[in-house]
């Protein structure tokens, strides 16, 4: 899960599908995820790898009153 | 240190002491160099040009063009030059050289380079005296040859050349410029019968008595004519007929000198006799090399296989390669004579009934060409007028490359495309320019080192200032080169991809605006003001390098490794390399790593190549702990940084020892530790030019040297590329070693590319431009680079402190505690 510097909130699946980076180590912006070992990139709204790798899953996500959801099911 | 003693200071001599050098042989030898003649070392192919230009007689003709190496180089090199001395005697037992001003020099390597003096036929009336020509009788070989010649020349109105090849045409257009009727005289049937085939020599002299030359071949010289005052009045010839002239040229061949090496007991032929190794057959210890040279009953008299065979002296004096060794060279020449463009390779007629023999022929134009080829191999071809398939022929004749199977395609292009392709298609080793020996890749190099004129690049390699027959070629390979070079995606050189600027804009920029934060460059700087991830770790480098401790540090513009300072593995483990300063470490610390390894099971300890301990294996949550126990400073194996400083043990236990550089690798490490770069920073110094440190392939290596000073090489290499650093200075002081290696530092620090290495970095902007601006000061920013240093030195803190206060809650927590993660095995 990632907190967005305009404090949205974002959330994919945790491992790099190529080599088994680790994503949550990554860098950020308001729009994707780098990992860290190969630099593949990957948008934070719906998962699609931008640099030609597979897609990670992206999960939806919201806070309300100090309350964090995320939907595990939702059909990709 | 050895002695090394040169005789003959021409252009072959002095071209080997360069590649001496430039191998490291200013340590090993202390070299003394002797020439006849009483000026540094010039160059002897544009004497044509000069006799040709017709400058004043009375200036002073070394001008900066005709100078190779000035007397101030000999001086900077460390090298005696005894400049219009004459060595008359070698004493081959006591390896003694003695001189004809009284001087005796001992050698341990001793190199013969004495060139060749012009050859005189017998012919009655050519000598006023036992060495004195008859006055208005010239020979053409030195510098002091051509001024006496233009000076005679002044007012006269006909010369006679005696003899037509290379250097006999080449004085007769110097002595048309001159304003003179000019007549060469030539003993053979076809002019340049040396390069030339009969064909080839008729139309040359068509083209030549085009220019306005009279040409009378197949006639012998048999006397001068003078007046009673002793001057020349004309020639005779062996017909019986006569020709009145006022002065002469006697260009009739040249006769390598070899008397001194034949007095001394040296074996000499046509030239002194050498092994593949460029050695006297006779003498170990007597190298020869340039056209006072024999080899395989070869000797050359074109300065292309010249360079050849100084490049392998070179390699073998210094044991650079001892296995060095020189094969003898296909002549391919390419020569401006005349005004005429003449290149010759190989055969210049068939041998045998089955050589394939192809002929173009067009007198009128002057243009005259042959292929000939031998089981499908170029074996030779002559290009007269037209030089413009030299490129591809010579590559052809070289590499035994395939032919086309249409033969005149060798010489035409035939509804194909555009001769451009010539270029592109040039193999970049390819020589271009043999008066000087610069190849393709040589030119497209300066020209990538900034370089950006037809011009520029001339001066600086020197190709073109021959003969000239390449420049058209030269140009053509600038040009290409250029439009590569300025072709180039402009946004190549932005720093970062997200903001329009090179870096040294985006630094003024961002000092303007006083941005201290990579949130706020980004959203000052950037067009959207969004924030961009793959320029995180590059801005965050640069704004520490700018601010120091004002800098503004935000977790997410830091790479993993970064935020946890240590490295990040495969398998999601981390690997932890502790400061060993300068590879020097103790048992306490040993006993602490020891105990550290067990303590938490680091399935691996490993010495690495930078002379330090990794702990591989750590897990992230172990690291506030590890780092504890370990109680030692980060060694910043994990950053874009400087790394470490590899010692030799240097002069306190090494025999060879010159310097103490352990205790300058650890001074060295201590005040430079950990400092924010555009790449890695790894250093070594070694104690003495044994290297065992390996400081020539280091970003930046010191090497200790004789009289307790130190070298300072930059730009090395040796990991996916491997390259030999640039000698940036030699200094005498160990402190001046330390600044300048900050100061170099820094100056990468400030204007290096993102992850540009040093290896790339300091071609790109080139040593002398580097050596300008750091050594010597020239724009004045040495102190303001020094002070900037400084101030990053004190804003230095060891980040695996840490552990002590975590910078944010859960900075060492695992990211996954729940997921299985691909497990690396211990060994
Ligand atoms: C006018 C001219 C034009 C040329 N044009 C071309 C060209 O276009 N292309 C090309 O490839 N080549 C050309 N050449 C040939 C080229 O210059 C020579 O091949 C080259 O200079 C050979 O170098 P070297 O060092 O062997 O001999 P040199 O350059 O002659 O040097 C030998 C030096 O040794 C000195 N010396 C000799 N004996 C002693 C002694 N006992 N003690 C001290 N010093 C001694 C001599 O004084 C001389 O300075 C040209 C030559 C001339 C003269
Ligand atoms: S570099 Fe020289 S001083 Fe250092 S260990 Fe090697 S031989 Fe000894
Ligand atoms: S080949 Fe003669 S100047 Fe380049």
């Amino acid at each position: 899960m990632f907190r967005l510097r305009n404090s949205g909130l974002r959330a994919v699946a945790a491992i790099c599908p190529p080599r088994g980076g680790l994503l949550a180590d990554g860098f950020i912006d308001s729009q994707q995820v780098i990992c860290p070992p190969h630099n593949h990139a990957f948008r934070l709204i719906n998962g699609q790898c931008t640099t030609g790798a597979p897609s990670v899953r992206a999960y939806p996500m919201h806070a309300e009153d100090g309350e964090l959801t995320l939907r595990l099911d939702t059909p990709q | 240190m050895r002695e090394l003693v040169v005789i003959g200071n021409g252009m072959v001599g002095a071209r080997a002491v360069e590649e001496i050098l430039a191998r490291g042989g200013g340590v090993m030898f202390r070299i003394t160099m002797f020439g006849d003649e009483p000026y540094g070392n010039y160059n002897r192919i544009l004497l044509s040009e000069l006799l040709a230009r017709g400058t004043d007689p009375d200036e002073d003709p070394l001008d900066a063009d005709l100078l190779l190496n000035p007397r101030q180089w000999y001086g900077d090199n460390g090298i005696t030059l005894h400049a219009g001395v004459r060595v008359v005697r070698i004493d081959r037992f006591a390896h003694r050289v003695y001189a004809d001003d009284g001087s005796i020099v001992r050698y341990d390597k001793l190199v013969l380079a004495t060139g060749s003096r012009p050859y005189f036929p017998p012919m009655e009336g050519l000598w006023a005296d036992d060495k004195t020509l008859t006055p208005g009788v010239f020979g053409f070989r030195t510098l002091h040859d051509t001024m006496a010649m233009m000076r005679y020349a002044r007012g006269k109105q006909r010369a006679a050349v005696i003899g037509g090849g290379l250097l006999g045409l080449e004085a007769a257009r110097g002595l048309q410029a001159h304003g003179l009727a000019v007549h060469v005289v030539h003993a053979a049937q076809g002019l340049m019968n040396q390069q030339l085939d009969a064909q080839a020599g008729l139309v040359l002299r068509r083209s030549l008595e085009r220019l306005g030359m009279s040409v009378h071949t197949g006639v012998r010289t048999t006397g001068v004519r003078c007046s009673r005052d002793g001057a020349v009045t004309g020639v005779n010839f062996a017909d019986g007929a006569t020709l009145d002239v006022d002065m002469v040229v006697v260009a009739a061949g040249i006769r390598p000198n070899i008397g001194l090496a034949m007095v001394s007991g040296l074996e000499t032929q046509r030239g002194i006799v050498v092994d593949d190794q460029l050695r006297s057959v006779d003498d170990d210890d007597i190298y020869a090399v340039g056209e006072c040279v024999q080899h395989r009953g070869e000797v050359y008299g074109l300065v292309g296989p010249l360079w050849e065979q100084a490049a392998v002296l070179a390699d073998h004096i210094t044991g650079t390669d001892p296995a060095a060794a020189y094969h003898g060279s296909r002549l391919a020449t390419k020569l401006k004579v005349a005004g005429v463009d003449v290149a010759a390779m190989g055969l210049k007629e068939p041998e045998r009934p089955d050589d394939e023999f192809v002929q173009f022929s067009e007198p009128c134009r002057g243009i005259y060409q042959t292929v000939i080829i031998r089981d499908g191999v170029l074996v030779g071809a002559t290009l007269l007028g037209d030089v413009s398939k030299v490129a591809s022929l010579t590559q052809a004749f070289d590499r035994r490359v395939p032919l086309p199977e249409e033969r005149i395609r060798l010489l035409f292009d035939i509804g194909v495309p555009p001769p451009e392709t010539g270029v592109a298609e040039l193999a970049d080793e390819a020589q271009v320019c043999n008066c000087n020996g610069v190849s393709k890749d040589q030119l497209v190099a300066c020209v990538r080192d900034g370089q950006r004129t037809v011009e520029g690049v001339m001066a600086v390699t020197r190709a073109g200032k021959g003969c000239g027959s390449c420049e058209d070629l030269v140009a053509d390979i600038v040009t290409a080169a250029l439009g590569e070079v300025l072709q180039e995606d402009p946004t190549a050189n932005y720093y970062v991809p997200c903001i329009p600027m090179d870096k040294p804009q985006l630094i003024a920029a961002i000092r303007k605006r006083g941005l201290r934060s990579v949130s706020a460059v980004f959203a000052a700087l950037t067009e959207d003001g969004a924030e961009h991830a793959g320029s995180k770790m590059a801005l965050a480098s640069l704004l520490k390098v700018i601010w120091n401790e004002q800098y503004i540090d935000e977790r997410d513009a830091r790479f993993i490794n970064d935020r946890v300072h240590a490295n990040i593995q495969r398998d999601g483990t981390f690997s932890v390399v502790p400061q060993v300063v300068g590879g020097v470490t103790s048992p306490a610390q040993l006993r602490r790593i020891a105990d550290v390894a067990e303590r938490y099971h680091i399935p691996m300890l490993k010495i690495t190549g930078g002379q330090r301990i990794d702990l591989l294996g750590v897990r992230k949550e172990d690291l506030p702990n590890v780092w504890a126990d370990l109680d030692m400073p980060s060694g910043y194996a994990y950053g874009k940084s400087f790394r470490t400083v590899k010692t030799c043990v240097g002069s306190d236990f090494c025999r060879f020892g010159l310097g103490d550089s352990t205790q300058l690798g650890i001074d060295i490490e201590r005040r430079y530790q950990g400092l924010e770069s555009p790449a890695k920073m790894k250093l070594a110094v070694s104690g003495c030019p044994r290297n065992c440190a390996e400081s020539y392939v280091k970003d930046v290596g010191i090497v200790a040297i004789e009289g307790g000073r130190w070298e300072i090489y930059v730009g090395g290499a040796a990991g996916a590329n491997v390259r030999k650093g640039d000698l940036l200075a030699t200094v005498q002081q160990r402190e001046q070693a330390i600044t300048l290696t900050g100061r170099f530092m820094q100056y990468y620090r400030e204007n290096a590319n993102w992850l540009e290495r040093s290896y790339d970095f300091v071609p790109r902007i080139g040593l002398p431009e580097l050596q300008a601006i750091l050594v010597k000061d020239r724009d004045g920013i040495a102190g303001r680079l020094d002070e900037a240093m400084q101030q990053s030195i004190d804003a230095y803190h060891d980040p695996w402190q840490e552990h002590r206060h975590p910078a944010t809650e859960g900075q060492f927590r695992d990211a996954l505690p729940l997921v299985e993660l691909p497990k690396v095995p211990a060994r």
